[in-house]
């Protein structure tokens, strides 16, 4: 019996498959398709502080409260210290305790006199222990924390891979499904665990990093080896919160398609024209141009017509502080205020700098949650591209449309191009990421500067290919389709062209 | 073959059989156990399965029987049969020996084939072979 997946499982994984164990660690479910092998050993390996034991103490949590009682060997930290970690995660691990749906097993090192070493020994001790815990308490779940800290003093390679072998092979003689939690010497180093052995023996292995990523640091997953299972591979983006582990699946969890294209306005009625009729609802907007081109003019006021509509939406600023953003829309009589004030709106500005891209990832998830916005403005991700490493970019990146994507919302995404708004920017990932880019640019001759607007990519929908004017002014922002320069062949309902300026 | 030389405690489970080192020896008289120093309490936990436990106490045994027997006093614990020992005792690997004396513990892990370290540490808690 599979116990409890947390999220759905790919077709054909559910059933078909090897049977598993849900960890309940938001997104990491998705890349085991369904989570770790029920009655095997699964090795979660990561360099100290990468949340191993977080990850034992959620599954351990998560499955209790689904009726599955579980055992916590405790060697690297005391019983009371974890339970304590455990609790400010809020995972009621002391509750759980007190109904007897966990135990915990004091297995660390005695602390009041040395431990020395004469000859052969075996690991039967604590696997008498396992076994007379599991028919006390029904455990079918167990957490190891950790095989770093049991063997040591390390035995010999060869003594060493006996033991951890006898071990494990006790825990599938008794049908417990293992998290066994084990210390890596380095974040990408050739030898995955400081102890070498465990990986063999283990049917999955689950990697943790906490990479130095600028003055920052960038926290990954990733699921290395599952034997017979598929899962998703590489790095994902994942962070530690108040509730515990979480982690973005990149790709996973599209909302299945209805197969009906709506549109909404994107609330300039020339560029619904120019759109074929508006933007496409659930789709990725992204809005390209250089500083000045009108980028956040727009945005700020997509967001304001959406509201306006009744909409639920938020607006993510990344480059000004909040007072003086609003005052630029309340300048050219487009206030916002009386959006935020009926609850339609919310404007959040914030520097990508003060917090890590995960943590921001965290807050945009835990926003949609609770706020529920059917649009989303992030302005600019330029600004977040400047304040990261682009490996860190991309993860963000890739992460904020799966879950822009698994919650099923429109999102613009505003983004500060160089070298001519046609320019493809150096991140190709973007342009796959966008269901819709527009380009932004402006042109000055002696008199005027002129800004035009492009549609490069709508998917789902035909879209004029001619540059529309865009024109910031008292009362908003308008978006007029432009006359085709001279020589070129004029349609129905061109508007005529204004005559070249001469040089 | 457990050798009980004194009647249970009552608390001891099945699997924990204590012996001395000299079974056969003859017991003191009260006054003269009154002065002697308390004697140095060992614990050897096992596993009834495991070859290194069997060792583990024929070591032990045979470097006890150079002691005043009632100067030493061994439990045997097979963890399979009393876990909950074990782990008051943070036993993990099998065989573990205890000792503890005048306050102090020290955990010897391994089936104590290295005859040296034993005789060391019995030495510490200020155990000196019979002439």
């Amino acid at each position: 019996m599979s116990t409890g997946a947390a999220e759905p499982s790919p077709p054909g994984t559910t059933g078909q498959g090897i049977r598993k164990v849900a960890t309940g660690v938001p997104g990491l479910d998705v890349l085991t398709y369904g989570g770790l092998p029920e009655g095997r050993s699964t090795l979660v390996v990561g360099r100290s502080g990468t949340g191993k034991t977080i990850l034992g103490l959620q599954t351990l949590a998560y499955q209790a409260a689904r009726g599955v009682t579980g055992l916590l060997i405790a060697v690297e930290e005391s019983p009371g210290d974890l339970v304590v970690s455990g609790d400010s995660l809020g995972l009621g691990i002391s509750g759980l305790m007190r109904e007897g749906k966990l135990h915990i097993s004091d297995a660390t090192q005695p602390m009041d006199g040395p431990v020395m070493v004469s000859g052969d020994y075996d690991v039967s001790g604590l696997i008498h222990r396992i076994q007379a815990l599991v028919k006390r308490t029904g455990a079918r779940l167990i957490v190891l924390d950790s095989a770093t800290a049991l063997f040591s003093p390390r035995p010999a390679d060869n003594v060493l891979r006996n033991l951890f072998f006898q071990l494990v092979f006790a825990l599938r003689k008794m049908e417990l499904t293992a998290i066994i939690l084990a210390e890596a010497p380095s974040d990408y180093g050739e030898r995955l665990t400081t102890l070498g052995v465990e990986d063999y023996v283990c049917d999955a292995v689950v990697i943790l990093r906490n990479i130095p990523d600028g003055s920052r640091r960038r926290r990954s997953i990733e699921v290395n080896k599952y034997r017979r299972s598929p899962h998703y591979k590489g790095e994902y983006p994942s962070t530690i919160t108040a509730r515990g582990l979480a982690i973005f699946p990149l790709d996973a969890e599209d909302r299945p398609p209805t197969g009906d294209i709506e549109r909404y306005s994107s609330g300039f009625p020339g560029l619904d024209a120019m759109l074929g009729g508006g933007l496409v609802r659930d789709s990725i907007t992204i809005v390209r141009g250089p500083t000045g081109s009108g980028k956040t003019m727009l945005a700020g006021l997509y967001a304001r017509a959406g509201a306006q509509r009744g909409e639920r939406v938020v607006y993510y600023g990344f480059e000004e502080p909040r007072p003086i953003l609003l005052r630029n829309f309340a300048q050219i009589g487009m206030p916002m205020q009386e959006a935020e004030e009926s609850g339609t709106l919310q404007v959040i500005c914030r520097y990508p700098e003060a917090m890590s891209l995960e943590d921001l990832l965290v807050h945009f998830r835990l926003h949609m949650e609770e706020f529920d916005p059917s649009l989303i403005v992030l302005d600019s991700i330029s600004s977040i591209e400047h304040a990261s490493s682009e490996k860190g970019f991309r993860q963000f990146m890739i992460g904020v449309a799966a879950l822009l994507r698994k919650h099923g919302r429109s999102a613009l995404l505003t983004q500060t191009v160089t070298g001519g708004a046609s320019a493809e920017h150096t991140a190709p990932y973007l342009s796959t990421i966008a269901d819709a880019i527009l380009s932004l640019d402006y042109s000055v001759d002696e008199y005027e500067l002129q800004r035009s607007v492009r549609v490069i990519k709508l998917r789902g929908g035909a879209h004029d290919t001619h540059p529309y004017s865009l024109r910031i002014a008292q009362g908003g922002l308008s978006i007029e389709k432009m006359p085709p320069p001279w020589g070129k062949e004029r349609r129905e309902g061109d508007v005529p062209p204004k005559p070249p300026v001469s040089a | 073959m457990e050798r009980h030389t004194e009647p249970s405690t009552g608390q001891r489970s099945a699997a924990t059989a204590v012996v001395t080192a000299h079974p056969g020896a003859p017991a003191r008289g009260a006054s003269e156990a009154r002065e002697a120093p308390a004697p140095v309490e060992l614990v050897l936990y096992v596993s009834s399965d495991s070859p290194a436990s069997l060792r583990a106490r024929r070591h032990l045994e045979s470097a006890l029987a150079r002691f005043e027997p009632d100067r030493v006093r061994l439990e045997i614990c097979d963890v399979g049969q009393d876990p909950a020992r074990g782990e008051a005792d943070h036993v993990v690997f099998t065989p573990t020996l205890v000792t503890r004396c005048g306050g102090v513990a020290s955990w010897v892990l391994g089936d104590l084939g290295d005859g040296a370290m034993l005789m060391d540490l019995l030495h510490v808690c200020g155990l000196e072979p019979s002439p």
